[in-house]
């Protein structure tokens, strides 16, 4: 036996027969109140065959408190289990209305569901309008969307799929192919090579742009970034979600790996051992870091953040560069803009973090403390 | 607030239980409100649990005897039963879904008692240490329970 949460189950437990373990003079006492026979002038009930006997009013409260628990309505006593004869006045009226109330109560909690998920396609619909129209500009925005009267069923199911496509696109290789797809949409005309490149070729080869970025960036100052990362101590994770992986490989293992990486660089020596001893396959708690991947709540914040505001800041970096006379030509629209104000944005913030951890990584060495050495 | 139904037939069974104790394996420990008693059970003789002493409280809900008390061990040792949570909490048909006004305070402590007798085994329930966690000091009645071990 052991819990079970919320699952209608055959009663059947230890003692699951209810023993009546009072004595025998159980038998000139209400059941239920336990008064004795005779004490006070009561009407009192003999329901059933056995020697249970009880006044009315009691047993009337243990009925009504049975049917809250049990919709059949049979009530029966608890020592020679036979169903108590219930009379009462029937009314079909009431007996509808009683379903009514039942079968509402019960669809309350899918109701709120629903209207719950409503309200988050509406903001999701909201956002995604907003996000064509910071990305489109003004005029070409309202030519995408249309009047609101108007909406096609397609434009009420791409819209709020602009957000979720915007985060999703964030979280892994693989769905970042998935296109910004959903943009694409928004702008139904035919493929055509040209310069400058109409939405859907953009929006087409966005993907295809970003990874070979990502290519390039792992092959050139990425590296550099990997080598100051290594050579710093593992940033402080405050609260951390684990996607899989295993439990007992604890934060510790994350730092102990760290560290094993910072040795590498120091002393080549010892790491090499502790690979050995980790390459062991019956040893507890093992290398299985690799299956691990630990989200930091601080790092699911700034990406959350980062893709829904992605719209804006490309929108910003497009008006910025569209001072710059090369991007001043009229046949560059507002979408052209924004999209490489965006990728401009992306270039900028990586360069920025490499700095950032040059710095760092410069500040870290650099520093010794002050005093008298001797050796 | 207690009833008047309650209030009558807690008094009744309090004063029972201190004039005609059921045996001398069950003893009322304390009553510092007709809601909250104290129970002292001793295991029977010839048992797995012989003299182990044990605590149980018992609370008593506004509408006892219609609802049943909320039934649990306290105290720094609590037995080891494959019935019996290290928080306390029983797993007990009668204190839940099988519950009946012809049951007493006394009767539960006779039915957790002959329970402890049967046991053939001293080891904790299944999953003890997750069910713990989840529940903590929560009311048992809180848990769904499912009851499918006649044995012990």
């Amino acid at each position: 036996m052991s819990m079970q949460p919320a699952e209608p189950q055959e009663l059947a437990g230890p003692s699951a027969q209810p023993q009546i373990l009072q004595s025998s003079s159980a038998a000139d006492k209400c059941w239920i109140c336990l008064e004795e026979l005779h004490k006070n002038k009561r009407e009192w009930l003999y329901p059933c065959k056995c020697s249970l006997i009880c006044h009315e009013e009691c047993l009337l409260h243990w009925v009504t408190e049975s049917e809250r628990h049990s919709r059949s309505g049979v009530v029966r006593c608890p020592q020679c289990n036979m169903p108590y004869k219930i009379v009462q006045w029937r009314s079909t009226t009431f007996n509808m209305l009683h379903t009514l109330y039942y079968v509402v109560d019960r669809a309350m909690p899918f109701f709120l569901a629903t209207i719950g998920s409503m309200a988050v396609v509406v903001a999701c619909t909201a956002y995604g309008a907003h996000a064509v129209m910071t990305v489109y500009g003004p005029s070409e925005g309202r030519r995408i969307l249309g009047g609101a009267g108007k909406w096609e069923q397609a434009r009420w199911a791409w819209l709020p799929m602009i957000p979720m496509t915007l985060i999703l696109s964030r979280f892994q290789a693989g769905v970042a192919y998935m296109p910004l797809s959903t943009l694409l949409m928004a702008a139904p005309q035919p493929l055509r090579m040209e310069w400058p490149a109409s939405p859907s070729l953009t929006l087409t080869a966005l993907p295809t742009i970003s990874f070979v970025y990502r290519y390039l960036w792992d092959m050139t100052l990425g590296r550099l970034e990997r080598r100051w990362d290594s050579a710093l101590p593992p940033e402080k994770q405050g609260m951390t979600i684990r996607l899989f992986g295993r439990r007992d490989v604890d934060q510790e293992d994350v730092a102990a790996d760290a560290q094993n990486d910072v040795g590498q660089i120091d002393r080549p020596a010892i790491p090499q051992q502790q690979q050995h001893i980790h390459g062991l396959p019956d040893q507890p708690g093992g290398r299985n870091i690799d299956a691990t991947i630990v989200l930091s709540g601080a790092w699911l914040c700034r990406t959350l953040v980062e893709s829904l505001l992605l719209p804006v800041i490309s929108s910003i970096f497009g008006a910025m560069i569209g001072r710059l006379p090369f991007f001043r030509r009229p046949g560059l629209s507002h979408f052209s803009r924004a999209m490489i104000g965006g990728c401009i944005y992306f270039v900028v913030k990586d360069i920025v973090r490499v700095l950032y951890k040059y710095l760092l990584y410069r500040t870290r060495s650099s520093r010794y403390i002050q005093g008298r050495k001797r050796f | 607030m207690l009833t008047a139904l309650s209030t009558k037939r807690l008094m009744r069974e309090l004063n029972q239980l201190i004039k005609n104790p059921p045996s001398s394996h069950v003893r009322l420990l304390s009553h510092e409100t007709l809601d909250k008693w104290k129970i002292q059970i001793i295991g029977a003789d010839e048992t797995l649990y012989a003299d182990e002493k044990y605590i149980l409280q018992f609370k008593f809900p506004n509408d006892y005897p219609l609802e049943s008390p909320e039934v649990v061990f306290v105290g720094d040792c609590v037995p080891v039963h494959p019935h019996i949570y290290s928080n306390g909490h029983i797993c007990l048909s009668i204190l839940y879904q099988q519950w009946s006004p012809a049951l007493t305070a006394e009767a539960v402590c006779i039915s957790i008692l002959s329970m402890l007798s049967s046991c053939t085994q001293k080891k904790p329930p299944k999953r003890d240490a997750i069910y713990v966690k989840r529940t903590k000091t929560a009311s048992p009645k809180k848990t769904s329970w499912r009851f499918d071990d006649d044995n012990v």
